[in-house]
């Protein structure tokens, strides 16, 4: 089979659309803070949330590093047999599929509800799309290069926009802490992981590493990294909002607003929507790269680039119709949404895992009785 | 208007994949892509008649409110 | 090739925002049609049920004709609309206005008394909504009018009423603490807590009639109608309840640890009828919640410092040790009293936990807080408050002793 992708991404780069995919759902939609019912305690759950990725992100890695050079989607196939290798793969092609239609209209309904609530949320959805998938069309290498820039601008915005509005902070918002039992904790902590579950794309990443044993190293300060950034983000929301923290639709947007520094320094929401806008870019151009190669593997064929314009028609189309409403999509995001992926990843690592330990199970014996 | 300007988007996209492929010989390569591409064109047509398209959201939905109601997390949608 | 890729994917997603908001399509706005909102005004409409909007729009073309002094044209426009909600009276100020009317750079929200006094709840959920009000903005009750009658108020040194109000509002409440600046974004928050009701910035009208008032008449026909600024409203739930005047609001500021400057005036000690002025450098205050047996009672500690700004009478602090520590606890006795003042008028006269004592409390005791929650109205006034003030002066000013005048007795 002809190599479909041949470019090689350094570990740090890595890192960086891995932090970047992590961060996009926290510069749009807070969903830890919109699902949970007594704020004080979000910075609590997502470092909850944050152990227990760590573990399935060094799982998927693993995995992915025992077999070089292949993905995900090949793998499973040579472990689970065609059959249900594709039933697999389409599954995890669904997952793809569903977080870039996620973003797209996520991203849309941003540009909607914070500055153009007049313009059709087709225009900026299409607009991303055709620039995502031209992304896409140059390849790997394109996108993580462009990755690691985004993940620099990223940081630096998201620092500014937590400590600048320092004037407006009042820490004891934070009081008390864990003083509604644990079930206050659960729903932001299965939306935490929903969106670290989307690390499954790392099945797709390692194979174009180009030391992959610095893959796992890396794979775990993606995890690190987002999930300091959202600790941060949970305190400076509940500092300066307190239990209205709760309420806004878009939360960094809206943190963002609060900066006043003196008469001149205002307005740095403009900050905030350009990380919106080329960190989302990222995430669906990897998103629909990936879609595509799964796809190109799924059906053994030669060349996935010219599948990508296909799949964005589908994602933008999809976008349009999967949710009546941002509340929808809220919704959807940190509960339903989240669960299933969780529930992927899970049977994923888990019939895999099994696979591969039953393979080499029977390596064993086989080798014992020879 | 606005089928005009979406069948247009279609062609172009056809367009600008399509002779590649052609000329490389990828037919397997054209015939995903073609699918893709009327799966893709379908979905658009009708959301644009305004078909009513039933959205895959909802089957998700009331396939994990158990496995969500089981964990203490409320949900508002059914 | 793919470094150049790089640079075009970058520019390409850069350039969404920017060619869609300025040469944008759908929502277009360009200079010439919009009109800046300086301040929003709330009211109850004529018609019952019926909410009243007024708007205090910025004219450009006098502001920019201003500079050179040349227009006495008024530099704003007042114009009021009604709706049977907040939204639709907003909207249909666009049937008077030939200007877009835009909310990004107002300044403030005002509630008319009598809309204040029947709740505000149902006026909030827009300025919470609606993408152009910042959060920052300061929200306001006119005392004893609407909120479209306290808009026309004027200042002098300023043109524009709202920059006027806005630049007296921080020097009350920076260097006098005599008032509350308090946004929207800290006012959601005071009427969302449990244990915490809301208090918001007070403005009255003063009358001035032209003929007997001179001082207006410069250029700028007169300024009949001027504003003060002091004070605060209290709210219980979303509902005003009542005023606190210039003492009771800095008694407010103590304890909520906001006091950042401002002058005590004592009665100078060893002396009769001598008064001596001491300015605050730097307050803070901890507000520390117990509970014995079931009840709850709250610890004010405040801690200020001050320099010792002026004396009546001749005197010399390196003396007579026994002065300087006398005139530490008359600063003291005075900021008690302040304190007493407001907690006597939010006890009984409002019931109206304005400094939050139910939120402190529910941050360090949220079992205690649940049960105590619902009869907090009945327990707040029978709260056990104590109040420590711990006060320090720390230097005289350029004298060390005051200038001793040779004053000769007359008769």
């Amino acid at each position: 089979m002809t190599v479909l992708e041949g470019g090689k991404i350094s570990g740090r780069q890595f890192m960086s659309v891995l932090v970047v995919l992590r961060i996009v759902p926290l510069t749009l939609v807070f969903s830890l803070i919109n699902s949970i019912a007594h704020v004080q305690d979000t910075w609590i759950t997502v470092i909850i949330g944050t152990v227990i990725a760590i573990p399935i992100a060094v799982l998927i890695t693993k995995l992915s590093l025992r077999f070089p050079g292949k993905t995900i989607i090949e793998y499973s196939q040579s472990l689970l047999g065609p059959v249900m290798g594709k039933l697999l793969g389409l599954l995890i092609l669904w997952c793809f599929l569903c977080t870039s239609i996620d973003i797209t209209r996520g991203l849309g309904e941003a540009y909607v509800i914070a500055i153009m609530p007049e313009t059709p949320i087709l225009v900026f959805m299409s607009m991303l799309i055709f620039i995502s998938c031209y992304a896409a069309r140059s390849g790997l290498e394109v996108i993580c290069r462009l990755g690691e820039d985004v993940f620099y601008i990223v940081v630096f915005v998201l620092l500014l926009t937590y400590v600048l509005p320092y004037t407006a902070m009042r820490f004891e918002n934070l009081r008390p802490i864990l003083a509604w039992g644990a079930s206050n904790l659960v729903p932001p902590v299965i939306a935490n992981l929903g969106y670290y579950s989307q690390f499954l794309i790392i099945g797709m990443l390692v194979p174009y590493l180009n030391k992959p044993e610095d893959a796992t190293r890396y794979a775990v300060y993606a995890v690190l990294i987002s999930g300091a950034l959202m600790v941060l983000a949970a305190v400076a929301l509940v500092a300066v909002f307190g239990t209205t923290a709760s309420s806004w639709t878009l939360p960094l947007f809206s943190l963002a607003r609060m900066i006043s520094l003196g008469d001149f320094f205002e307005r740095i929401e403009a900050g905030v929507m350009a990380a919106w806008t080329v960190s989302t870019g990222i995430k669906l151009a990897l998103f629909l790269w990936a879609a595509s190669v799964a796809v190109a593997q799924l059906f053994n064929l030669k060349a996935f680039r010219h599948l990508l314009y296909p799949l964005g028609t589908i994602t933008v189309a999809a976008s349009l119709f999967f949710f009546e409403s941002m509340v929808e999509l809220e919704d959807y995001l940190a509960k339903a949404g989240a669960m299933v992926s969780i529930l992927v990843a899970g049977v994923t690592l888990l019939l895999l895992y099994a696979a591969l330990g039953i393979r080499m199970a029977i390596h064993r014996r086989k080798g014992g009785a020879g | 208007m606005n089928i005009v300007l979406l069948v247009s988007v279609f062609i172009a996209i056809g367009l600008f994949e399509g002779p590649k492929m052609v000329r490389e010989k990828l037919w397997r390569e054209l015939l995903v892509f073609g699918f893709l591409l009327f799966f893709g064109f379908t979905l658009s047509i009708l959301l644009t008649l305004g078909v009513p398209v039933p959205s895959p959201v909802r089957g998700i939905r009331s396939l994990m409110n158990p496995i969500l109601k089981l964990l203490g997390i409320p949900t508002y949608y059914s | 090739m793919r470094v150049r890729r790089c640079v075009r994917i970058t520019a390409l997603l850069a350039i969404i925002p920017v060619v869609l908001s300025m040469a944008g399509c759908w929502s277009r706005k360009e200079i010439e049609d919009i009109g800046f909102v300086l301040s929003i005004g709330v009211d109850h409409g004529a018609k019952e049920d019926e909410i009243m909007i007024t708007a205090h729009i910025a004219k450009p073309f006098a502001i920019s004709a201003g500079l050179s002094g040349a227009v006495d044209e008024k530099p704003f426009w007042q114009v009021s609309s009604t709706g049977r909600t907040v939204f639709e009276a907003w909207r249909n100020l666009r049937q008077q206005s030939p200007r877009r009317p835009l909310l990004h750079h107002s300044r403030f929200i005002v509630f008319g008394e009598e809309f204040a006094r029947d709740g505000i709840h149902e006026a909030m959920d827009f300025f919470f909504k609606e993408s152009e009000v910042r959060e920052t903005n300061v929200v306001v009750v006119a005392k004893g009018v609407k909120a479209s009658e306290i808009l026309w108020n004027e200042f002098e040194l300023e043109r524009m009423p709202a920059e006027g109000a806005l630049g007296i509002m921080k020097v009350a409440a920076q260097e006098l603490s005599t008032t509350v600046m308090i946004t929207l974004n800290e006012f959601l928050q005071m009427l969302e807590a449990e244990g915490h009701e809301a208090v918001a910035s007070r403005a009255e009208l003063v009358r001035r009639p032209p003929s007997e008032d001179p001082r207006g008449q410069l250029k700028r026909e007169t300024i009949s109608i001027s504003g003060r600024e002091t004070g605060a409203a209290a709210f219980k739930g979303d509902k005003l309840v009542g005023w606190l005047d210039k003492t009771q609001t800095r008694g407010l500021q103590w304890v909520k640890g906001k006091v950042r400057s401002g002058i005590i005036v004592i009665e100078q000690p060893e002396e009769e009828n001598k008064l001596a002025s001491i300015e605050l450098v730097r307050a803070d205050s901890t507000v520390t919640p117990g509970i014995s047996d079931g009840r709850p009672s709250v610890l004010i500690k405040v801690r200020a410092i001050g320099n010792l700004g002026e004396v009546q009478e001749d005197f010399d602090p390196m003396k007579s040790q026994e002065a300087w520590l006398s005139m530490e606890r008359r600063m003291a006795e005075v900021i008690r009293h302040e304190i007493e003042a407001a907690l006597n008028i939010a006890k009984y006269e409002f019931n109206s936990d304005i400094f939050g004592f139910g939120a402190e409390i529910q941050r360090k005791y949220p079992k205690e807080w649940t049960k105590l929650k619902d009869k907090w109205d009945e327990e707040f006034p029978k709260l056990d408050v104590e109040i420590e003030v711990e006060t320090s002066l720390r230097r005289s000013g350029l004298t060390r002793r005051s200038v001793q005048t040779v004053r000769k007795e007359e008769g």
